[in-house]
């Protein structure tokens, strides 16, 4: 068989390599494009990952509406919101500390992604409370799962029942304001239970890797007090910024998904 | 001619003999032959349960054991064999080993990510055996719900768990052969330069990267509800367990293309070699890979035809899984035309190339049967299915994996094997598959149940011999573990390019440096330029 | 590669430096759609909110994706990457619905009995 390639000698060996570079890629920058290439393929089964989740809770939303609608309504608003606009800023502070990055300024960097940790935290924060609120509620999925539970309550403070549901309870018409609900309490007490299982799920999933991505980040700190990083190489907090900035963008779907299905009674 | 060969003094395997520079390697060839080892014992252990399968299945009364661990029994073969086996199978061994250099890279893009992946395979693949021994699983690899989810006392979470972590050995193998196909070719390796080997499995590495988180997030709803009780899937709750079957299927549907496409870049390579011609029509056989790969996204509810899915969604699948034949196809008429006028041998890797071409037209038209909805009403959950699917994966992935296996053995040991017995086990492989697995068809199309482990009465011949062929196919896959392991001490040397094959890795040693090249080579010619060969390359490099 | 492009692609190893004020003004984006999300919720749209709230929540992981994440400034390849990720997704939604739509989103209904799911929920137990 002829010779069926050239050796020709091609290293970038006229330049001195970056500590960072490792010995299989000729450069830096192919160096780091195949790193984000890396993370993109990453976030992508990510995306597949989150995906199968929300195409659950697509079709059951269809087919309980009436009844992801009313436990929607059940989750707070105000901390929703609050999380929404704490994960929003937090991936602003990250942007800000992958820019320190790129601009060689250490402190900065790490200030910011120090700030961005503790907007995380917050809002891990929030979650706590929001699922202790469920726990002491008996919205949680399983035996304990009591729909009823928080109308019992109601009732018993002698408040106006808030929803059509109560409404029937006491065997009164749905007023003009309120839909008539199609669904009976009973089967509202089964497939609430879909919605809250959904919620925990996404929600947990969420915040799970919300958790990681705090660690990862808080090793990416260290790493960047230490002085690794410069204006050439600043690669992994590159890439805990794309991590963490998909991590905000399944939130920004979540939020509408399970807090606003219908506000408007 | 020919200088005396003898096997080089600086080589991979030599670069450290600690279990420490094992472990923590970074070489893509140390964990290609980690995976080796660990995937070859993942197959001994699914092989022992096909034994108690067809050895239950010898008669046609349940007498070997009860049919709850008749259940066990199949359930926990289809597990090990599909993910534990047949998915990481060519891709870590053989991807690993040769990506870096077909294209001519010195590693993968994420070494230390490899390594991981192997880790992770065996974290997921020790999670599963405890399983296993810890009393096993009995809902068939399919996991449906409610069974699996709150019918069944066995160890569902635990199994559930040892899939979803090697999902994620899959993953990170795939993403390490998207980034460097992409970004890490030598200079000259243009696309259409690359060996079909290589775009198979880009195909494949696609599909593995999407289908499989879809799986992992099944397994979490799967797991939420079998651990936490809550109701996803319940339909006491208003569940749907059609929509467990949906998203089970958007990735194993997808999984058996990662299982065969590798095989089918095997194939091409060895085509192409063992008929000294240029593949016919490069550009069609590298795309159909991709075609195959995404087409397969669409196709998943022909699993589901019997199970609740509408006629309309059904006639659609049934449609859409017609479509994905076609690509399959192109690549064996392109295979036949490469055939045609070559000059053929038959070394053992040959072998095994052919029988994957018969075996997989069989496997791949009886596939069409299933796709035609009137017919799979008919026999769907029978036998037919059964020989259909075993007539692709180990008819086609596993002689694939085998062919290739015996093909590149030289270049990653610097052996040859025993050329008589590789032969004597690749006509036994052969001939033991189809007894056992062509009864099968009839049976299946006869009515027997599959994952039953009783029959009627006027069945049993046509068991015995699906039992019978089975001795002959096991006692084929032992062979080589004997001769390989043989070569190893013994084997001639082999030299750097023994078939006289083309492709940057029959440039480098065997077995290769560390570094796979000295230096990068550049690349100008087009592939398989075996028309200009003369005689075969014995020069080293 | 030739020694020109890799000179080309050493200078770009910084990577492209946004401005702060372009990081801030999406920041500010982010939260105007966020309050807008809400507010729509509060109106009444029929079927419309759940499309307006989708389509306020894609744009707000649009601005995330091309700024925050810098894809605008990245090769069309990282581009084609996120297309191929909601391409997929997009099959995964598109042919289970042909599926529930073609049976009119009838829910299953439910068991006669409610306790009686096979053997019962572990949970149950």
């Amino acid at each position: 068989m002829s010779d069926t390639v050239a050796h020709a000698a091609h290293h970038a060996a006229a330049h001195a390599h970056h500590p960072a570079q490792q010995h299989h890629f000729d450069t830096m920058p192919q160096q780091k494009e195949a790193a984000v290439l890396g993370m993109w393929v990453f976030l992508l089964t990510e995306i597949l990952f989150f995906g199968g989740l929300f195409v659950a809770y697509m079709i059951y939303r269809v087919w309980y509406f009436d009844a992801f609608a009313e436990a929607s309504r059940r989750l707070s608003l105000f901390w929703g919101g609050l999380n929404t606009a704490v994960l929003i800023g937090s991936s602003l502070t990250m942007a800000m500390a992958v820019r320190g990055a790129q601009t060689n300024k250490r402190k900065a960097t790490v200030n910011w992604l120090i700030l961005t940790m503790i907007l995380g935290t917050v809002f891990l924060g929030v979650k706590v409370i929001e699922y202790q609120d469920k726990f002491a509620n008996y919205e949680v999925p399983g035996p304990n799962f009591n729909w009823l539970a928080h109308e019992q309550h109601e009732a018993a403070a002698g408040e106006h029942p808030s929803t059509a549901l109560g409404a029937s309870v006491a065997a009164a018409p749905a007023e003009g304001e309120h839909r008539k609900l199609s669904l009976t309490p009973e089967q509202l007490q089964r497939t609430t239970q879909i919605y809250f299982s959904l919620y925990f799920t996404m929600t947990g999933l969420h915040a799970l890797h919300m958790i990681i991505g705090i660690g990862l980040m808080s090793v990416i700190t260290w790493m960047a007090w230490k002085g690794r990083f410069d204006g050439e190489y600043y690669t992994p907090v590159e890439m805990s910024g794309l991590y963490w900035h998909f991590v905000d963008i399944v939130w920004i779907f979540l939020f509408p998904l399970l807090y606003l299905v219908e506000r408007h009674q | 001619m020919l200088d005396k060969l003898k096997i080089p003094d600086r080589h991979f395997l030599h670069d450290g003999h600690s279990l420490r520079s094992w472990l923590l390697t970074k070489d893509h060839k140390r964990i290609a032959i980690m995976y080796l080892m660990s995937i070859s014992v993942m197959f001994f252990i699914g092989g022992l349960f096909a034994v108690g399968i067809r050895f239950e299945l010898a008669t046609p009364q349940g007498d070997f054991v009860s049919a709850d661990t008749y259940n066990k029994f199949f359930t926990m073969h289809g597990v090990i064999m599909v993910f534990f086996f047949l998915i990481p199978s060519i891709p870590a061994v053989l991807g690993n080993f040769l990506i870096p250099p077909m294209i001519g890279a010195k590693d993968l893009a994420f070494p230390r990510i490899n390594l991981l992946s192997l880790y992770i395979y065996w974290i997921g693949g020790f999670v599963t055996l405890y399983a296993m021994i810890a009393g096993g699983v009995d809902t068939g690899w399919t996991f449906y719900t409610p069974y699996s989810a709150a019918g069944s006392n066995t160890h569902v979470v635990p199994t559930a768990i040892g899939i979803f972590i090697a999902g994620f050995s899959s993953i990170l193998t795939g993403l390490n052969f998207i980034v460097p196909i992409h970004r890490m070719r030598a200079p000259g390796m243009t696309w259409f330069r690359l060996p079909l080997f290589v775009w198979a499995h880009y195909a494949t590495s696609l599909v593995q990267v999407l289908g499989t988180p879809v799986i992992a997030i099944t397994i979490v709803m799967l797991f939420v509800e079998r651990a936490f009780g809550f109701g996803i899937f319940d339909p006491a709750r208003g569940g749907d367990p059609v929509l467990f079957q949906h998203l089970f299927w958007f990735y194993s549907h997808p999984a058996v293309y990662i299982m065969i496409l590798p095989a089918l870049g095997v194939t091409s390579e060895l085509v192409s070699t063992f008929s000294r011609k240029t593949i016919f029509g490069y550009s069609f056989v590298a795309f159909s890979s991709l075609a195959i790969a995404i087409f397969g996204f669409i196709v998943w509810a022909h699993h589901m035809f019997v199970a609740g899915i509408s006629t309309y969604a059904a006639m659609v699948f049934s449609f859409l899984s017609f479509s994905v034949a076609i690509p399959s196809a192109v690549k064996v008429f392109n295979w036949t035309a490469t055939l045609y006028k070559g000059a053929i041998s038959f070394e053992t890797p040959m072998l095994y190339a052919y029988g994957f071409m018969g075996l997989f037209a069989i496997g791949g038209l009886t596939g069409l049967f299933l796709a035609t909805l009137g017919l799979d009403v008919h026999m769907h959950d029978t036998y037919f299915v059964v020989a259909h699917f075993h007539y692709i994966m180990v008819g086609g992935a596993i002689m694939g994996y085998l062919g290739g296996l015996h093909f590149w053995w030289p270049k990653m040991t610097g052996r040859m094997y025993s050329e008589f017995f590789s032969r004597v086990s690749a006509i036994m492989v052969f001939v033991g598959f189809n007894i056992t697995f062509f009864p099968q068809f009839v049976v299946g199309y006869l009515g027997m149940p599959r994952r039953y482990h009783s029959y009627p009465d006027e069945m049993q011949v046509l068991n015995v011999m699906s039992s019978a062929g089975a001795t002959v196919l096991g006692l084929g896959y032992v062979l080589p573990v004997i001769y390989f392991l043989y070569s190893l001490k013994y084997g001639k040397v082999a030299g750097p390019n023994p078939w006289g094959a083309s492709g940057l890795e029959w440039h480098m040693q065997s077995p290769p440096l560390t570094e796979n090249f000295v230096e990068v080579p550049e690349v100008i010619n087009e592939p398989y330029e075996y028309e200009h060969a003369v005689v075969k390359e014995t020069h080293h490099v | 590669m030739s020694a020109e492009h890799a000179h080309a692609r050493e200078s770009h190893g910084a990577g492209h430096v946004s401005p702060i004020s372009l990081y801030v003004t999406i920041f500010l984006a982010l939260m105007v759609l966020t309050a807008v999300t809400v507010g729509a919720a509060f109106v009444n749209l029929g079927q419309f909110n759940f499309l307006v709230a989708m389509v306020i929540a894609v744009f707000k992981a649009s601005l995330v994706v091309w700024y925050f994440m810098h894809v605008k400034y990245q090769s069309r390849l990282t581009k084609l990457t996120v297309a191929t990720g909601l391409f997929f997704l997009a099959i995964l939604l598109g042919l289970m619905l042909v599926d529930y739509g073609s049976k009119g989103f009838v829910p299953m209904p439910p068991p006669i009995d409610s306790e009686s799911v096979i053997g019962g929920s572990p949970a149950a137990r």
